[in-house]
């Protein structure tokens, strides 16, 4: 499969407490499968898919399908891998920040993962989709939607509850995901063609949740 | 938090060895899939030909935006790499068995690197003890190379108080030394461990000693050592404790030293552990009054590894303290330690050698430089392959870096490959300050190349030192054939040395394996004309 025919190599990596189901969700997405056997990751492993990106041209018309090499970079939670995996976030064009709906702390700690990326990712303020991911556990369920949400448009992002176990919203929390990029990518290089005021889908980056009015910018 | 960030290491001892095994699989399928996309990006920048495009689909718009913020942008995956690489270069308990699985199942030639590593430590397992095995013991003057024989002693002495400047060795204030608490790490940076003498030229390279004659002190004092005539020997011996990573230099005494005032001497023992003449690097022992025939029966403790001996001289010399004015030098005895028989624990007498003036010209090799090679034969149109031949040099360190001043420097190490010596062409690494062996770490990337293009070509690596705003060579290597030729003609820097194009013939001949190389830094690369 990883040959070089494709028009863009784009990694991103998956973050979040140990157990929230990073591996699994990554597994749903490439493969479609489920394995419900806990093996914890060493330290650190990536997956590959290939994938077509169709969006529209800056003309507004729509311009023919590009084919995307995806690296899924995939972290352990776990804390004694913290100094392996955080050496890794720089390498990253987006992130998929989970957490998991029946386990209160791992979505207390996302915003410890918050300020971890806007220190070791490649910029301040990087794409990020949120993920509350097992949602198919509605009996277990901790996090209501409305806390994930509020906390989501706190930090200006796009939030999905996912469920690996059986793939909802995994393939759209990721193609979502592709989509920030893609734009991000295209403002990077040329702005000139973006009209004055338009809003960043991404919105302000403010890990301290406080409503900040200065809107941070990609540092292109 | 900072808003720029520069290169912090990476401390993954923590990790169990399986744990570093599996995670360098990752990190070597990460290479396997960046070595294509690199690849892809190549054929790209033929054929894109808008640059704004461009910049999308070769990533570069990513790199772009990283380099904003880290300052020498590595990728996590390379420090990650470089970590774990290191870390089991330097660990003799690798666990062998893990590596080798590794090389069975995967068929990728990305893992022929770590096959390259299997095979030197397990090189090293068997041969580790004949490496550090020296010339032999029985020999009047003891466990030392030939590089060391002093010229005719009288004649020496004669000379060195024509030469005598007024300088001397620095005043010695603190006489006693209490030599227990001296554990002092001396390399702060990288060691190297026995298995990173791959090849077994390189191993030989290291037996031909730093200088053609005269004593490694004598290059940096420039000092008043004619006043007393050297005679008489001191006995000491050598022993390695591996487990407390701790060099033993135990000085039992000397006999019929000379007297540097009227019929008596007070002396004491100093020793260096060159080129490392900090004070951290010296050592004493305490005095002992009015006697010609001092016992001392003192253990003097380096803490260091020893991968890291190999590369240092062992300078003991004899003083007289003087209590006003300039102590007296009374001899000295230096030892080289890569040919020193450490299964030799026994004390040793040696004859006191007197100080020779030395030039830096008499310096034939300053350290060794350790990197790894490997050549990428050209590929085909879309197979992901690059479509000339490259070479890359992985630089990885220098051990033992010796100046003309001595003591830690600031380094670096510019690249060519000859016949190429435009200033695209040359490429270097940072500067790593104040090291004796600095690691830089650097990977360098030639292409261009058909496989026939490398018998004529020359790597040219160079070692530079930097004072202030000057840079100023110490030395190098030429990796080529050694034919004295390049495309027909005759050119001065086809001069490899036997061992250097061993390296590089190796290299030939074993395309996509990384070839791995510890050779000396050697002064007498034969100059090019401009």
């Amino acid at each position: 499969m990883s040959d070089g025919e494709y028009d863009y190599l784009i990694k991103f990596l998956a973050l979040g407490d140990s157990g929230v189901g990073k591996t699994s969700f990554l597994y749903q997405y490439t493969d479609s499968k489920f394995n419900s056997k806990f093996i914890t990751t060493v330290g650190i492993d990536f997956r590959e898919k290939r994938v077509l990106y169709k969006s529209p041209g800056p003309d507004g018309t729509s311009s023919k399908g590009q084919k995307i090499h995806m690296q899924l970079w995939d972290t352990a939670g776990q804390e004694r891998f913290r100094s392996l995996t955080t050496a890794f976030f720089r390498d990253a064009m987006g992130f998929l920040l989970l957490f998991d709906l029946t386990n209160e702390q791992s979505f207390l700690n996302v915003r410890h993962w918050m300020s971890q990326l806007q220190i070791h990712a490649y910029c301040e303020n990087p794409d990020i989709v949120l993920c509350g991911n097992k949602c198919d556990l509605s009996d277990q369920r901790m996090i209501s939607e409305n806390q994930a949400r509020e906390l989501a448009e706190k930090y200006g992002i796009p939030y999905f509850e996912t469920s690996a176990a059986n793939g909802d919203n995994v393939s759209q929390a990721v193609e979502v995901l592709l989509d920030l990029i893609m734009k991000r990518m295209e403002r990077c290089v040329d702005k000139s063609w973006i009209p004055d005021g338009t809003v960043r889908a991404n919105g302000p980056f403010t890990p301290d949740l406080s409503e900040g009015s200065d809107r941070s910018r990609c540092a292109c | 938090m900072e808003g720029k960030q520069g290169d912090s290491s990476l401390d993954l001892s923590h990790l169990t060895e399986e744990e570093q095994t599996s995670i360098l699989q990752v990190v070597q399928r990460d290479l396997e899939l960046r070595r294509r996309d690199e690849g892809r990006v190549r054929t790209l920048e033929r054929r894109e030909t808008n640059s704004t495009r461009l910049r999308f689909l070769s990533g570069a718009w990513f790199s772009e935006e990283c380099s904003k913020r880290h300052l020498n942008w590595t990728s996590g995956c390379d420090l990650v790499h470089a970590t774990i690489r290191h870390r089991k270069t330097k660990s003799r308990d690798v666990s062998l068995n893990g590596l080798f699985n590794m090389e069975r199942e995967d068929n990728n030639n990305t893992l022929l690197e770590t096959e390259g590593r299997v095979k030197d430590s397990n090189q090293e397992e068997t041969e580790g003890t004949q490496s550090l095995k020296p010339v032999p013991t029985s020999t009047v003057n003891g466990p030392v190379s030939q590089g060391l024989q002093h010229s005719n002693s009288s004649s020496s002495s004669k000379e060195c108080e024509t030469r005598s400047n007024g300088q001397s060795e620095e005043p010695e204030e603190d006489l006693i030394d209490n030599y227990n608490g001296d554990t002092d790490s001396l390399s702060s940076l990288t060691e190297t461990d026995p298995s990173s003498l791959r090849t077994s030229s390189s191993t030989n390279s290291l037996h031909s000693g730093y200088v053609l004659s005269g004593s490694m002190m004598s290059l940096f004092s420039s000092g008043d050592f004619g006043v007393v005539e050297v005679r008489g020997r001191i006995q000491y011996s050598l022993a390695y404790n591996s487990q407390r990573e701790e060099l033993q230099v135990k000085v039992y005494r000397c006999e019929d030293i000379a007297a540097a005032r009227k019929n008596r001497s007070d002396p004491y023992v100093k020793t260096y552990l060159l080129p490392d003449k900090s004070n951290h690097s010296k050592k004493k022992t305490s005095v002992k009054k009015k006697t010609l025939n001092p016992v001392y029966d003192q253990t003097l403790r380096y803490k260091v590894r020893i991968g890291e001996l190999r590369s240092r001289t062992l300078n003991l010399s004899v003083w007289h303290a003087e209590p006003l004015g300039r102590n007296v030098f009374l001899g000295e005895v230096e030892v080289t330690l890569a040919l020193w028989d450490w299964t030799c624990t026994q004390p040793l007498w040696q004859d006191l050698q007197p100080r020779v003036y030395l030039s830096p010209d008499s310096i034939r090799s300053r350290g060794n430089i350790m990197f790894s090679i490997k050549y990428i034969p050209e590929g085909y149109e879309g197979g992901g392959l690059p479509l000339t031949g490259e070479v890359h040099i992985w630089l990885r360190e220098a051990q033992g870096l010796l100046s003309n001043k001595g003591g830690a420097v600031d380094s670096f190490v510019r690249s060519y490959i000859l016949p190429d010596a435009s200033r695209q062409s040359g490429q270097k690494t940072r500067v790593v300050k104040h090291s004796i062996s600095p690691t830089y770490n650097h990977t360098m990337v030639y292409d261009g190349f058909h496989t026939s293009d490398l018998r004529e070509a020359c790597a040219e690596l160079t070692v530079w030192q930097r004072e202030g705003l000057k840079t100023h060579v110490l030395g190098g290597v030429r990796l080529s054939c050694g034919t004295g030729q390049s495309y027909g003609e005759v050119v001065s820097w086809m001069d490899s040395t036997e061992e250097e194009v061993t390296v590089w013939m190796s290299m030939i001949e074993n395309p996509n394996h990384w070839i791995d190389a510890t050779l000396p830094i050697r002064t007498n690369l034969t100059r090019r004309s401009e």
